[in-house]
């Protein structure tokens, strides 16, 4: 009896909880379909009366937002792929082959895994502003969020190289695969899990991006999701039913994948996370 | 050539393309930023830039502004890491008890985790809005625990409250799932001993979990301090360390001299005591806690 009880008490302590975290998250998207009128009604409304699905379509349409989707889609797709690859690369190479110096370039490569992010944006810029080429151009977006953080991407995926069974390879080779054949037709997709996590949180990183775009995509023609919502909130008369038909827009892929693929979220965090 | 030779120089081919973007865009802006912390430095490229050794870092240890900001780092950080410690740590010995629903759960508490930090310090932003936003309406309204309502983001004395209490929603779900990753490693046969023992739960928490989850414990201090002291996107999107300087954080602050009155030098300065403050507070954490496992 006292088991089934204190299970009771869980169950209403997590859903107590679980009301808190999601709250923001109700209101939110109740909020997107409000019209202007009931934006700071009191009392809220917590279902919206009359409900309307104009600010999505205000959104899209006369705010641009369909183009910086595709801005965004633009840039979000090569920048993952190159940085997945460029990556699994590097991990490869550290985790199956023997040479002069690798273990003093890996320990440089961990030890600057603490630097943080920001003190490097100062000059990165001062390199990009050199070149008006890299200037306003989402091409520049997509190098550098493809080259980045590669130091923890390799060394998030060195261990699983490692821990493959390493006979496959080896009798690729036996049956003529050159070493570049052998690790994109054998060992890439037997690494396929590792993959598939990296590939999420590389999208994450450069889907909400904010700061580091903001500084080289000037002209609105190159705007990504997050500028075009920071730019609805900075204008004179804040609409907030418009900001969160913006944020959602921009959400909606996030949820899809954190839903379909939520064990690898999972297995990353809980298992890149302890690592270290 | 030999093999081994020849096997080298494929692995220094795989691992060149990574290395080399790696030098440019990671160890080059490092120096980079070092060297130009040295500088008057100049934006405009035809002006040359005036050396000023280091000019830069002394004026920073004389500016009430640096100080401002790094007592709110330190306050940000000293509040949410074991606000966010803490909860998490319940919610993960919860769930762990496999209460009903504990996926969705689990499900739904690493929501804000993903969701980026635009979006939600917009939404904060609006939830404490002075007048008509949420968190004032349930707390006068509903709970009267307030007589009138409170200007959170505009009263510079409560400005911080709203990031930190968005820094804690946001970063419970990460120490949840790494404590439930830590609770999963402990042997069940020790909760089971306990238990013929007779152990009330809580002294199996005290003795057993507590315990063993010191590890996890210590990683995440680490991590969740660096994040800390990294704090940014809430402070500029919420206040944007205002009203009054009285939110400014060290990364916000720096952010303004660099791109609002373009003091490249000065800010790299900033930055660099910024990267040794961090690095040496989790290079004594980790020594520090470490030390009786």
């Amino acid at each position: 009896m006292k088991r089934k009880i204190s299970r009771t008490t869980i169950f209403v302590l997590l859903l107590m909880g679980a009301v808190i975290m999601a709250f923001p998250f109700y209101y939110m998207v109740i909020t997107s379909f409000k019209t202007s009128t009931f934006i700071f009604s009191t009392p809220p409304q917590l279902i919206p009366n009359p409900a309307t699905f104009d600010n999505y379509k205000e959104v899209w349409n006369m705010a641009s937002f369909s183009k910086y989707f595709l801005n965004s889609t633009i840039i979000v797709i090569p920048a993952v792929l190159l940085n997945v690859f460029l990556s699994s690369l590097t991990a490869y190479g550290f985790a199956r082959f023997k040479f002069p110096g690798k273990e003093l370039w890996y320990t440089v490569l961990l030890a600057t895994l603490s630097v943080p992010g920001i003190l490097l944006i100062i000059p990165q810029f001062n390199m990009i502003s050199h070149f008006k080429f890299f200037m306003d151009n989402k091409f520049t977006i997509i190098l550098t969020s493809g080259i980045g953080g590669i130091a923890f991407n390799a060394f998030f995926l060195r261990g699983y190289y490692e821990s493959m069974p390493v006979e496959y390879e080896e009798s690729a080779e036996i049956d003529g695969c050159n070493a570049f054949q052998t690790y994109f037709y054998i060992a890439l997709p037997q690494s396929l899990p590792a993959i598939a996590s990296l590939i999420i949180m590389s999208f994450l990183g450069v889907w909400d991006d904010y700061f580091w775009p903001s500084l080289i995509l000037r002209s609105k023609d190159n705007w990504t999701l997050p500028i075009g919502i920071m730019a609805l909130r900075d204008q004179h008369s804040v609409q907030w039913n418009l900001i969160f038909a913006g944020t959602m827009i921009s959400l909606i892929p996030v949820l899809i994948i954190y839903f379909v693929f939520q064990k690898y979220f999972i297995k990353t965090v809980s298992e890149g996370g302890l690592k270290m | 050539m030999t093999r081994n030779k020849k096997r080298a120089l494929t692995g220094i081919l795989f691992i060149l393309p990574g290395l080399i973007s790696y030098l440019l865009w990671t160890i080059y802006p490092i120096l980079n930023s070092f060297f130009m912390s040295m500088f008057k430095w100049n934006i405009n490229p035809k002006i040359p830039n005036q050396f000023i050794g280091i000019e830069n870092y002394i004026n920073l240890f004389k500016d009430e502004k640096f100080y401002t900001a790094l007592i709110n780092t330190l306050k940000y950080t000293v509040v949410t890491v074991p606000g966010q410690l803490i909860l998490g740590l319940i919610i993960a010995i919860l769930l762990n008890r496999k209460a009903k629903g504990s996926t969705f759960f689990r499900l739904l508490y690493y929501l804000p985790v993903v969701t980026s930090w635009v979006v939600v310090s917009v939404l904060f932003q609006y939830l404490f809005s002075s007048r008509g936003g949420m968190v004032n309406y349930i707390l006068k309204d509903i709970l009267h625990f307030i007589p009138k309502n409170i200007k959170w983001l505009s009263d510079p004395s409560k400005a911080m409250i709203p990031i930190y209490i968005l820094g804690i929603w946001k970063g419970i779900g990460w120490s949840m799932l790494i404590f439930l990753a830590g609770l999963q490693g402990i042997p069940k046969i020790y909760y089971e001993a306990a238990q013929l023992d007779g152990a009330s739960s809580w002294k199996q928490v005290k003795h057993i979990t507590l315990p063993l989850l010191r590890p996890t414990m210590i990683f995440q201090i680490v991590m969740l301090t660096i994040g800390g002291f990294n704090v940014f996107l809430s402070v500029f999107v919420m206040t944007g360390g205002g009203p009054r300087g009285s939110t400014e954080v060290l990364s916000s602050y720096m952010f303004k001299e660099a791109f609002s009155y373009f003091h490249f030098g000065y800010a790299s300065a900033i930055s660099f005591v910024f990267f040794i403050i961090v690095f040496t507070i989790s290079q004594i954490q980790r020594k520090f806690l470490n030390k009786d496992i």
